[in-house]
């Protein structure tokens, strides 16, 4: 008997740091990674007749995050408490939005594994501070505390259970880091702890059987999530097959990824909803969210990246590849499409950006914003390769000079001679020559190995010092041994 | 409502109070005065009040995105029963 078929549930919540300055209830720095317990106050620490005072931009990043998710922003929004004991939570309750979140209804597109769009919606999008940070230190029975995590604005982001696979959930998470930085709302670092998330995960069997739903914590990477996801699905199965365990006989519950071993280990069970106490936050009053923000924000959103991906695609004819590639970076895509021009292809421009420009950075280590000349130049040589007035080989010369002078191309072709040779007669005499200095080669050309031809092209383009027309040398060559051109 | 020493006990680990069974006994007819006496605002009729509109405040008059000093760490480890002068230091958690 073959085993069952199933379908797989992926829902996620991810926690997203917003780029603020400053904490979301108070006016100490929100910094990563500076020494422990010094960016702390008495808000943060919950003491008696410390009050809250929302942050400004930490509405106005919470809104333009969930525009650029597609969700509708609350015209009114209000503060509640969650309350549960933690150590890294001083006050033993974290301010969160419970019924009145700030954005809900959105949705985000990714391509499905079947090569389909596939719709994520985002049931909502809700303001709340972060926590601190513990520390568990092996061989003792304490924890250390760092708070200067606490009162962080988070933004967390509730998708409906729209994923159907390990994969898609890895896909998900990457698209959502692109657009949060695609509107500059958040670094979306995994590694920092920017972006944290958490997959909900069970199954779904032909007769109706379900597994019982498991939450995933300590997930640091997509990698990570991809990986814990996998482990889910066949861990459920097996359980299902061998001991029947569906949601009918089985409490959801809460395991943590061990990222060493690949594999989840149960933390706790949830024989309830847990028991968090919600109740209206006294010490903040709600929020009336101006229209005029929320239109500015929309209207300051950049096209989404996997828009603007498709585009270069379907309008500007880029392999997917290439799309993608400088799609990742917004500021990449920017500075591509200020080389654009009429009177060069995309695709050159593509290449010279991709090959030659991205070499450099990656051998500097730098980004970007460290190329020494504007996105015109590039276009500008680009225009000069199309033109088939510089060959490949001399595109590589005149943009080193570019990069280490700022010479323009077009000006650095014409004081250097780097003009390609497309003059009929030179380059036919320097195939004659080629052909004459290589007859065993130009031989076996012609009898049909096209890969002994290279020493033919070779000497001949040598001749014309490196700037011969490729394609004129090729055909012509071929003219002179009476092949097909 | 009516308060039982499922109830009780429940409260009390939520709030991680121990309660010996007299205490849970005792507790149960004290809460059930107090709810009795809370009931009362139940009464109140607030079919029209939203509870978020008592005391909104527009976005535009929020806290601007400015430092202000935090607490010197000295200070602020001051009150806590447990430091090694950097970190607190606290039980460690053991998930229940």
């Amino acid at each position: 008997m073959s085993a069952p078929a199933y379908r797989v549930i992926v829902g996620m919540e991810v926690h997203l740091q917003l780029r603020t300055r400053t904490k979301c209830f108070c006016g100490c720095l929100a910094v990563y990674g500076a020494e422990p317990n010094v960016h702390v106050c008495d808000v943060c620490l919950g003491l008696p007749g410390a009050l809250p005072v929302l942050n400004a931009e930490a509405l106005r990043l919470g809104v333009r995050t969930g525009l650029a998710l597609g969700c509708t922003v609350a015209r009114r929004t209000k503060w509640d408490r969650k309350n549960y004991f933690y150590p890294d939570l001083p006050k033993g309750y974290q301010i969160s939005q419970y019924d009145r979140p700030l954005c809900t209804d959105g949705a985000i597109e990714i391509d499905g594994d079947d090569g389909a769009t596939r719709r994520v919606r985002i049931r909502r999008a809700h303001l709340e501070e972060d926590t601190g940070k513990s520390f568990h230190v092996a061989g003792t029975k304490h924890s250390r505390i760092d708070l200067n995590r606490c009162g962080t604005p988070l933004l967390e982001i509730v998708s409906e259970p729209d994923l159907a696979s390990a994969e898609e959930a890895g896909r998900y998470l990457e698209e959502l880091r692109r657009i949060v930085a695609y509107a500059g709302t958040s670094d979306g670092n995994m590694q920092e702890g920017n972006l944290r998330c958490e997959p909900n995960v069970n199954l779904v069997y032909e007769n109706g059987d379900r597994t019982p739903i498991v939450e995933v914590k300590n997930v640091n990477s997509v990698a990570g999530v991809e990986r814990a996801i996998r482990f889910e699905v066949e861990r459920q199965d097996r359980e299902y097959r061998e001991h029947g365990r569906t949601s009918k006989n089985t409490p959801r519950s809460t395991r943590g990824f061990d990222d060493t071993t690949g594999t989840t280990v149960h933390q706790r069970t949830k024989e309830s909803a847990d028991d968090y106490r919600y109740f209206p936050e006294p010490d903040l009053p709600a929020v009336d969210v101006d229209p005029a923000l929320v239109e500015a924000e929309r209207a300051s959103l950049p096209e989404r990246p996997r828009t603007r991906r498709l585009r270069y695609v379907q309008a500007l004819q880029l392999s997917a590849y290439d799309a993608g590639v400088l799609t990742a970076d917004r500021r990449v895509a920017d500075w591509f499409e200020a080389a654009l021009g009429p009177d060069r292809t995309a695709k050159t421009v593509a290449n010279l950006l991709t090959g030659e420009v991205f070499a450099r950075l990656n051998a500097a280590g730098k980004a970007i914003d460290a190329v020494p000349f504007p996105p015109a130049r590039l276009g500008e040589l680009a225009a000069l390769v199309d033109g088939r007035v510089v060959n490949a080989p001399t595109a590589k010369q005149v943009l080193k000079l570019l990069w280490e002078t700022g010479e323009a191309p077009a000006a650095a072709v014409a004081r250097l001679g780097l003009a390609q040779v497309s003059d009929p007669e030179a380059v036919r005499a320097a195939c004659e020559a080629a052909i004459a200095a290589e007859p065993a080669a130009a031989a076996a050309l012609k009898a049909g190995n096209e890969k002994a031809g290279g020493r033919v092209v070779g000497h001949a383009m040598k001749a014309l010092k490196g700037k011969g027309d490729p394609t004129l040398v090729q055909r012509t060559l071929r003219q002179l041994l009476g092949l097909p051109s | 409502m009516h308060v039982t020493e499922t109830l009780v006990r429940h409260v009390a680990r939520l709030a991680r109070i121990e309660l010996s069974d007299g205490e849970v006994a005792a507790m149960v007819p004290q809460l059930d005065r107090i709810l009795g006496h809370v009931e009362a605002v139940a009464n109140v009729d607030v079919a029209d009040a939203d509870p978020a509109s008592a005391d909104a405040v527009p976005s535009a008059a929020l806290r601007p995105d400015v430092a202000a000093p935090s607490l010197e760490r000295r200070v602020v480890l001051r009150n806590a029963p447990a430091t090694d002068q950097v970190f607190f230091l606290a039980p460690k958690v053991l998930e229940d």
